[in-house]
């Protein structure tokens, strides 16, 4: 029964309703306009960043491994992404990741005649 | 649909809350499965990095070893022919200082053999080098004994006591950490009995077990 008279109190009349709900929805339509680039730039260019240091790094590891791969069996070749070079004093991977070109020079254990 | 965006409560202005959660959940979620990966990625290269130059070292340090005990026994050599020479020859006084010598060079090998022993026995006790621990192949030992008593002219040379021959021997030495491992070999790689000609070389960690396989 309290319940009902507290709901009947605080009850508004519907066209007092109007006017502020529609001010509210407005000011949420113009925060939102104001906060949505913002976030869409962050989360955008979070993304491109988290995106292009992965690559990197993902680059990165296979030419290491490339290379370590190399230095264990002399008859790895080149691929089309790491290009390895070899000497007497050992063995040097290289490929253009993203932006970046990431080189891993492996040393032999012992000097060798090529 | 509706529901699902303005996250089912009777609150309409938090419409977009669900929405931006699930995006902040996925963005995390790629971000510290990103991170993960690249750490994994690092440590597996600070790994190998750690083992190859663990077995590296062992490898040189053997390679040395053999080496130093080769030339070492041409001293002797020399020196025993120096003091036979000398006792032929009847001049007594050159023999005690050519003697003081081939001892000092017995002893010098036998130092270099007994530091290989302790190296044999702290791999196997430390698993691997001090900084890096797995799973170690045993290390060769320096196939080189000498025979004991010494003759008249004193302590003889080290003769090799391997089985198979200097020309096919092959000293391995492996150790293994998760998935990756490390592994190198000593070799004569010209035949011949030159004092510097044993080599170390990578070779495939699994060169050795592909070895015992075809030898059976």
């Amino acid at each position: 029964m309290k319940a009902l008279l507290f709901r009947i109190i605080i009850k508004k009349q519907p066209d007092q309703i109007q006017p502020d709900r529609r001010r509210v929805n407005g000011q949420a339509f113009v925060e939102m306009l104001m906060v949505l680039p913002i976030l869409t730039t962050l989360l955008f260019g979070g993304g491109a960043l988290l995106y292009h240091f992965w690559k990197k790094n993902e680059c990165a590891h296979l030419v290491f491994e490339t290379t370590h791969r190399a230095l264990l069996d002399s008859q790895t070749r080149s691929s089309p992404k790491v290009s390895l070079q070899q000497d007497s004093d050992g063995i040097t991977g290289q490929a253009r990741c993203e932006s970046a070109t990431e080189t891993v020079r492996l040393p032999r254990l012992e000097r060798e005649e090529l | 649909m509706k529901c699902f965006l303005k996250s089912c409560s009777s609150n309409e202005d938090g419409a977009l809350h669900v929405l931006l959660i699930l995006i902040f959940l996925a963005f995390s979620m790629a971000a510290f499965g990103s991170f993960f990966w690249l750490h994994r990625w690092n440590k597996i290269v600070q790994t190998q990095m750690d083992l190859d130059r663990c077995v590296g070292s062992l490898a040189i340090h053997f390679k040395t070893a053999l080496t130093l005990t080769q030339k070492i026994n041409s001293s002797i050599v020399a020196t025993r022919t120096a003091i036979e020479a000398a006792q032929a020859s009847l001049q007594f006084e050159a023999i005690p200082p050519l003697e003081v010598l081939l001892n000092s060079e017995a002893l010098a090998q036998e130092a270099i053999l007994g530091s290989w022993k302790i190296k044999q026995t702290l791999w196997l006790t430390q698993q691997g080098c001090h900084d890096i621990h797995g799973l170690p192949l045993p290390l060769p030992g320096v196939p080189y004994k000498r025979d004991i008593p010494p003759d008249l002219t004193g302590p003889q040379p080290a003769r090799w006591s391997a089985t198979n021959g200097r020309e096919s021997a092959r000293f391995y030495f492996g150790l293994s950490k998760g998935s990756r491992a490390s592994a190198a070999l000593v070799e004569l790689k010209k035949k011949g009995i030159t004092y510097d000609d044993w080599k170390a070389n990578w070779t495939h960690p699994f060169k050795k077990l592909r070895e015992w396989a075809n030898l059976d």
